[in-house]
């Protein structure tokens, strides 16, 4: 049967208000949550200063502009590094690699983990045995050294340390989206859709993935908070890409160049600030978000 | 129980087959990796190939491996011209004179401050000391170990930075125990703090739970003072999450001595790791990720099976 055209657009109005009405009244929620807000806003300049380093940083980072390890002055708020960079513009470029790293790890894991942590919990039985064993087998691997020896192995470059990071990540959001799917596939309204003649795959796509996306969204936040120090560990025990500008590679130079011995504070304390910064606000946020979107754990904490 | 010990056996094993293929199926030639140069002759190449078994198929290759495994031959690193197994076993103990303490500390440090923060509840102290956790789980341990480098070796110079002993000492053992333990304390403090958060958070949080109990009106009713109804009611009541908390970490506890050991120079397996991925040391790198994968599979099963006795509802299911 098909509709008028116009009851069809109203339809689409009336759903789109519904989507519009549920991220502001989700903003909202956010909004009341004092730390939550903080931490969004931090790590929405920080995402900005990511996409247009170029505006926020007074030099170009890879350019010597001094003697080395020059203190901090009114020209270089933050000083000089081991060669001579401008420590504040490294700092404003290192954004960029972090947030990058951050975001493909992060959403690699989800693309990786959802549809694996979904099947598994859905269809539950021998497909449930098999994937989670392989899963447990990664849980169990340990994770630093595996981490290290791929992107030792591999040839040093962004994509290795992106790609090393997921395999020891993967399978976190494996056990958050499962244990959900687990718990979702015995309400009744999914008993309700499979009696009524729908097929696996739809019952998955129309019905469980739509309850499943909010989780896995701030699991991909947390999950964020996970790979940016992971990309800073790897960096820092030089497997990083040498040719990139980032927080780990930053300390790197500081730790085997004797920044230390030189009393050079300002090389090595403003990244770590920066790292430890955006973990935590990478957790508040994704905790928050948790909660805000699973209405049954606020009730529980 | 048994199905548990089989399950850690399988894991095992398939360690092993993963790390076999890991090293070979990955870009690189061994025979280059051997020699440390790329230009290797083709003669030479094919002669090293054949010395060392790489001609043949890869499946035969991997039965030799598994068997030399088993009988614990790990190869010969590169860099140190040692049994693998010898150089690992010898790191072991460093690694344990570090970990040990350093692990009891921070549990006890977790404890102590999560009872205050529980006890002080809703005051300054608790606030104080619940961001200091929060911070000290957050902080990238690397960084967190040069910042206390920074502040007590070079700035205060307390400490030794780096080491387990000093540049003229040349052998470790219970003669020099007093220089080892003076390169101990900084590292070990450092571990200790940075794990110390976590615990701190999950006693304060269950803590505080058991405390808002109805059974806990009582005995305030009986006259006991805030920190006696702790000490002696509440404390029993809240340690489960914690345990399960120090249990499910036993098998991390050796991964995060990883990072500590690389910034203090420590000479254990942590330290180990770099010093391989510094000298393209393939058979120390693989024998070194056998050895950890081994550990936490261990530790990950004992851990499962004690559970079963310190909780008896697992054992129900």
């Amino acid at each position: 049967m098909r509709m008028k055209t116009s009851t069809r657009i109203e339809m689409l109005k009336w759903k789109l208000s519904l989507h519009i009405k549920r991220v502001v009244n989700f903003l909202n929620q956010l909004r009341m949550k004092k730390s939550a807000l903080l931490a969004f806003i931090i790590l929405f300049i920080l995402v900005v200063i990511s996409i247009f380093p170029q505006l926020f940083s007074l030099y170009i980072p890879t350019e010597v502009v001094g003697s080395a390890w020059e203190p901090p002055s009114l020209a270089h708020p933050l000083g000089l590094d081991d060669v001579g960079r401008d420590v504040l513009s490294l700092l404003i470029y290192g954004t960029r690699t972090s947030m990058i790293v951050g975001f493909c790890v992060a959403f690699l894991a989800i693309v990786i983990g959802m549809p694996i942590g979904m099947l598994s919990a859905y269809y539950g039985g021998m497909v449930d045995n098999i994937l989670m064993r392989i899963t447990e087998f990664f849980l169990v691997i340990p994770s630093f050294p595996l981490m290290v020896i791929l992107a030792f192995i591999l040839k040093p470059s962004l994509q290795t340390v992106i790609l090393s990071i997921v395999v020891v990540v993967w399978t976190q959001p494996v056990r958050i989206i499962r244990s959900e799917v687990l718990s979702l596939k015995e309400r009744l309204y999914i008993t309700r859709a499979k009696v009524v003649g729908n097929t696996n795959m739809r019952i998955i796509s129309r019905y469980i993935l739509p309850r499943v996306l909010p989780l896995a969204f701030s699991t991909m936040i947390m999950a964020m908070g996970w790979a940016i120090p992971s990309e800073a560990f790897l960096s820092w025990i030089g497997l990083g890409d040498p040719t990139n500008i980032s927080w780990g590679t930053m300390l790197y130079y500081a730790f085997t160049r004797g920044a230390f011995t030189s009393n050079a504070w300002w090389h090595f304390i403003p990244p770590g600030i920066m790292i430890l910064t955006v973990v935590i606000a990478f957790n508040i946020l994704g905790h928050s978000m948790e909660e805000i979107l699973n209405p049954k754990l606020r009730k529980t904490i | 129980m048994i199905l548990r010990v089989i399950q850690a056996f399988i894991m095992i094993l398939a360690a092993i087959a993963f790390s076999f293929f890991l090293f070979r199926v990955l870009p690189g030639d061994p025979s280059v990796a051997i020699s440390g140069d790329p230009r290797l002759p083709t003669a030479t190449r094919e002669m090293l190939n054949k010395m060392f078994g790489l001609d043949k198929p890869l499946f035969e290759q991997f039965f030799v491996f598994l068997a030399n495994v088993f009988k614990g031959n790990l190869g010969i690193s590169f860099q140190y011209k040692l049994p693998v197994t010898q150089i690992l076993l010898e790191r072991l103990w460093n690694t344990i004179i570090l970990l040990v303490p350093a692990t009891i500390l921070s549990i006890l440090l977790g404890i102590l401050m999560g009872i205050i923060a529980s006890w002080r509840q809703g005051t300054l102290i608790d606030t104080v000391i619940t961001s200091l956790a929060t911070l000290f789980w957050s902080v990238p341990s690397f960084w967190g170990g040069m910042i206390m480098i920074y502040l007590f070796a070079v700035n205060i110079p307390l400490f030794p930075t780096g080491g387990i002993v000093g540049y003229t000492t040349t052998k470790i053992g219970w003669g020099n125990a007093g220089e080892v333990l003076y390169h101990l304390l900084l590292p070990m403090i450092t571990y200790s703090v940075i794990y110390s958060g976590q615990y701190t958070l999950v006693l304060r949080n269950s803590l505080n739970n058991v405390l808002s109990e109805d059974f806990m009106q009582l005995i305030k009713a009986k006259g006991y003072t805030d920190f006696e109804a702790i000490r002696k009611h509440a404390l029993k009541n809240a340690s489960l999450p914690l345990i399960t908390l120090i249990s499910l970490n036993f098998g991390y506890i050796l991964l995060g001595s990883i990072t500590i050991e690389a910034v203090f120079t420590w000479p254990g397996l942590g330290r180990l790791l770099f010093e391989a991925v510094f000298y393209n040391d393939y058979p120390l790198l693989q024998g070194l990720f056998l050895f950890f994968s081994t550990v936490m599979i261990l530790m990950t099963v004992t851990v499962d099976i004690l559970y079963m006795y310190i909780d008896p509802r697992v054992r129900l299911k």
